[in-house]
């Protein structure tokens, strides 16, 4: 277990220099940031900009360790699934990181608004807000993961990060015209709470949706690992499978 | 010791090797010898527990080390920072790794380029980070797949070098190669894979055949 945890932080770690490597990919999260600090209120929007972001850095990742065959390297020494935790718990960080940020500046601005002694409610209902959201980052990139495990060839890799967008964009849709769409905003709410897909957007998420989000992380972390391993050799090669 | 008992595998319904059985003992190199396409590679990945095996197991004596044929190395990444990322990740603890690393370093010629991004230095220089990152926490069961493909006499003997120095420290190591001519003088013994079955030589028989 030790071990384990050991390695996926010293993934993450490793993927975290990359990532800092990557210029455009820095000053796009820069101005993201900027952008997200001086629009509160669109924290819903940001989000989905923040998480296309990293997909297509992740999915990057992924596509360049399957070419270059490092990865055959890699899973000699350790597991499939603890590389591509390793990954996502390394855009995990950005994103909490950049995320608390936005939501400190946030609380500051309301503070010019609202009485000094709703400053601890405001800050709870942010940090909350904070934890749904980056496990709906941590959901939609091991989606990534998994469409990035399973494709053959770049460009079936590029078409299941499209298939992910079309997912994210419209899941954002659905919550932020939901009183258009549904007669019931209510208990349209509390349906798409439990959906993985839509609950970062969702207002008012509580502890039981969450746990669902985090048991189909798991889910899909561990089948993408079982099918990263079957699929690493076919990569760039005609249809094969495996008896 | 590394132990295979029956080990099968098949892909698209064609059986690449069925009932494969042999075992090496420790401080002993063993060659796995076999033509192109007969399963080599197949077999090395099963053993390193990169294929699930259809049937069989693989028994182990400590954790396999494996270099694999088609080697990739993250060319964005330095020498230096790759090979302490390996050695972490292979359990070594960073200030043990570091030291290890610059000693090895120096011994091969490429401590100077230390700093440098594996990019940008020459094929051959690469090679030799591959073949150290597998090297670099004394492993002992090490298995290589083509591990000279490439590769010139100076670096050859520099390898040859090395691995007898982990033969010595205990470790079981296991070469595929197409021929048996470079190997006779550092192998123990032979593997002849025909993709059927497995015949173990003994180095020495060996060498009076070919005589």
């Amino acid at each position: 277990m030790i071990n384990s945890i050991r390695i996926i932080w010293l993934v993450a770690k490793n993927e975290m220099k990359q990532m800092f490597r990557q210029r455009l990919f820095v000053f796009l999260l820069f101005i993201l940031t900027i952008c997200a600090i001086s629009d509160p209120g669109k924290e819903n929007l940001y989000f989905m900009f923040f998480v296309l972001n990293f997909s297509m850095a992740l999915f990057r990742s992924i596509a360049s360790e399957k070419e270059s065959r490092l990865a055959e390297y890699y899973i000699s020494i350790f597991s499939p699934t603890k590389l591509l935790l390793g990954k996502i718990k390394a855009y995990a960080i950005f994103f909490f990181v950049i995320s608390l940020l936005i939501n400190i500046c946030a609380v500051a601005g309301l503070l010019r608004f609202v009485d000094v002694s709703f400053l601890p409610c405001v800050s709870m209902l942010c940090g909350w807000q904070v934890f749904v959201q980056l496990l709906g980052c941590v959901f939609y990139l091991s989606l990534v993961a998994f469409g990035a495990s399973y494709s053959r060839v770049h460009t079936e890799m590029q078409g299941s990060i499209f298939v992910i967008a079309i997912l994210m964009v419209s899941s954002y849709f659905v919550v932020e015209n939901l009183a258009d769409i549904f007669g019931n905003v209510l208990l349209c709410e509390t349906l798409l709470k439990y959906i993985p897909f839509t609950m970062p957007f969702v207002k008012g998420v509580g502890i039981l949706p969450m746990c669902v989000s985090f048991v189909a992380i798991i889910f899909i972390l561990k089948f993408s690992g079982k099918i990263y391993k079957k699929r690493l050799f076919y990569y760039g090669k005609n249809k094969i499978t495996e008896g | 010791m590394i132990r295979v008992n029956n080990i099968t595998k098949t892909f698209a319904e064609r059986e690449i090797f069925s009932n494969v059985s042999f075992s090496i003992p420790d401080a002993k190199i063993y060659a796995l010898v076999a033509d192109n396409g007969v399963g080599k590679t197949t077999l090395l990945r099963t053993i390193a527990n990169i294929y699930n095996a259809d049937s069989g197991n693989v028994v182990s004596s400590a954790k396999v080390s494996y270099l694999p044929e088609e080697r990739g190395l993250p060319l964005e990444q330095k020498v230096f920072d790759f090979l302490l990322f390996v050695a972490q990740l292979r359990g070594m603890r960073k200030k043990i790794a570091k030291t290890r690393i610059t000693d090895l370093l120096k011994k091969y010629s490429l401590f100077e380029f230390a700093d440098f991004y594996i990019g940008n230095l020459s094929k051959g220089m690469q090679q030799k980070i591959q073949f150290l990152s597998v090297i670099i926490d004394n492993p002992k069961v090490l298995i290589l797949d083509e591990p000279f493909s490439g590769i010139d006499e100076k670096n050859k003997e520099l390898f040859w070098e090395e691995l007898l120095e982990l033969k010595n420290n205990g470790a079981s190591i296991l070469i595929s190669a197409h021929k048996t001519d470079d190997l006779t003088h550092f192998c123990d013994a032979f593997l002849l894979f025909d993709g059927k079955s497995i015949e173990m030589v003994d180095s020495l028989q060996l060498q009076v055949e070919q005589k």
